[in-house]
């Protein structure tokens, strides 16, 4: 598994990435906090279907389980990955409110 | 939704995702369900959606590797007779210089090959050894751990390339109508023309076939010959 389908899958990833940024969480936390800075509401399968592929590419790391739940952390690969894509989302966004600020006035 | 339905929706999955994950997938779904973050339904759904796509992407592996393994069985054929052929005109030359190889080359592995997946686990195939195309002296060179490089004897021209699939870790299925011995001197052998304190892989005439060549990471000291092994066509 390379980055590629990373790159290529919707933003479930990066959601992801961003909410391991700061502190590990296992799955719950994970749901909670994705919903609470995206809106996005995470179910089981799906959540797991991208962390499986994050884990996969290297970019998260599954902690030893506590209980039935298991803490997931952005490794150093992920964190840098995270870095390029957000850079390169935020660059397109200043592309585009250049634009609409240019076309409305 | 009860557990036995948990259970058997997590069923659909592959058996590998399920036993990385179906534990976690499983009390996950029943704390959101428990918290009223989800409903049954919502989250039957959406194992089930999880499920077809882990499937999916399963099958597409295998499709990959089984295209893969094709690709590189009808290459192999192809090898196969191109070295029977070279291998005829060019075994008087290999007599006679005693130490001349006929690598079958020509042949330029596509790009696809690189990349074979296992049963879900990527295994990839480096292409990381240049051969000679018809009689000449073959050299492969390289350390323990690293990618191997034919060089070209002193006084002779580079060889041509003529790719050989070399697995990672050293471990080398190499194609060479050829003999094959491992050194791990640390002076130059003078007829390979290699580098002081490079170990390397000398080809040589004599054989038949295919010549599988495993070398040990790291290669045993003073190891005068490794691992070779002639498999006939």
């Amino acid at each position: 598994v390379t980055r590629d389908p990373i790159r290529g899958s919707s933003d479930r990833s990066i959601l992801i990435l961003i909410s391991l940024a700061d502190w590990p969480k296992h799955g719950y936390a994970l749901v909670k906090d994705i919903e609470g800075f995206a809106g996005v509401k995470l179910g089981a399968g799906t959540l797991y279907g991208a962390l499986a592929k994050l884990e996969q590419a290297g970019l998260v790391d599954a902690l030893p389980a506590q209980d039935r739940r298991r803490p997931y952390r952005i490794t150093m690969e992920g964190r840098e990955h995270l870095r390029e894509r957000l850079s390169e989302s935020a660059r397109i966004a200043e592309v585009g409110l250049r634009r609409i600020a240019v076309a409305s006035s | 939704m009860n557990r036995r339905l948990t259970r058997w929706l997590l069923a659909l999955y592959p058996r590998y995702w399920r036993d990385r994950y179906g534990t976690e997938v499983a009390s996950l779904n029943e704390e959101l369900i428990n918290a009223g973050e989800t409903t049954p339904l919502r989250a039957g759904l959406n194992l089930l959606a999880g499920a077809a796509v882990e499937r999916g992407r399963a099958l597409a592996a295998s499709r990959h590797a089984v295209l893969a393994a094709a690709a590189a069985a009808i290459i192999m054929v192809a090898v196969l007779a191109f070295g029977l052929s070279s291998g005829r005109a060019t075994s008087a030359a290999a007599r006679a210089d005693g130490f001349t190889c006929t690598v079958p080359g020509g042949v330029r592995l596509p790009g696809f090959v690189g990349f074979v997946q296992f049963r879900g686990k990527p295994a990839t195939r480096r292409v990381v050894v240049k051969g000679k195309r018809g009689p000449g002296r073959v050299v492969v060179q390289g350390k323990p751990g690293q990618n191997f490089q034919a060089v070209a004897p002193p006084g002779t021209k580079p060889p041509r390339p003529a790719w050989i699939a070399f697995k990672p870790g050293n471990s080398v299925k190499g194609i060479a109508r050829c003999t094959v011995q491992i050194f791990n001197e640390k002076i130059a052998h003078p007829a390979a023309g290699a580098p002081v304190g490079a170990n390397y892989v000398i080809i040589q005439p004599g054989g038949g076939g295919f010549a599988q060549v495993v070398v040990p990471v790291p290669l045993p000291a003073n190891a005068r010959q490794a691992q070779t092994r002639l498999v006939k066509p």
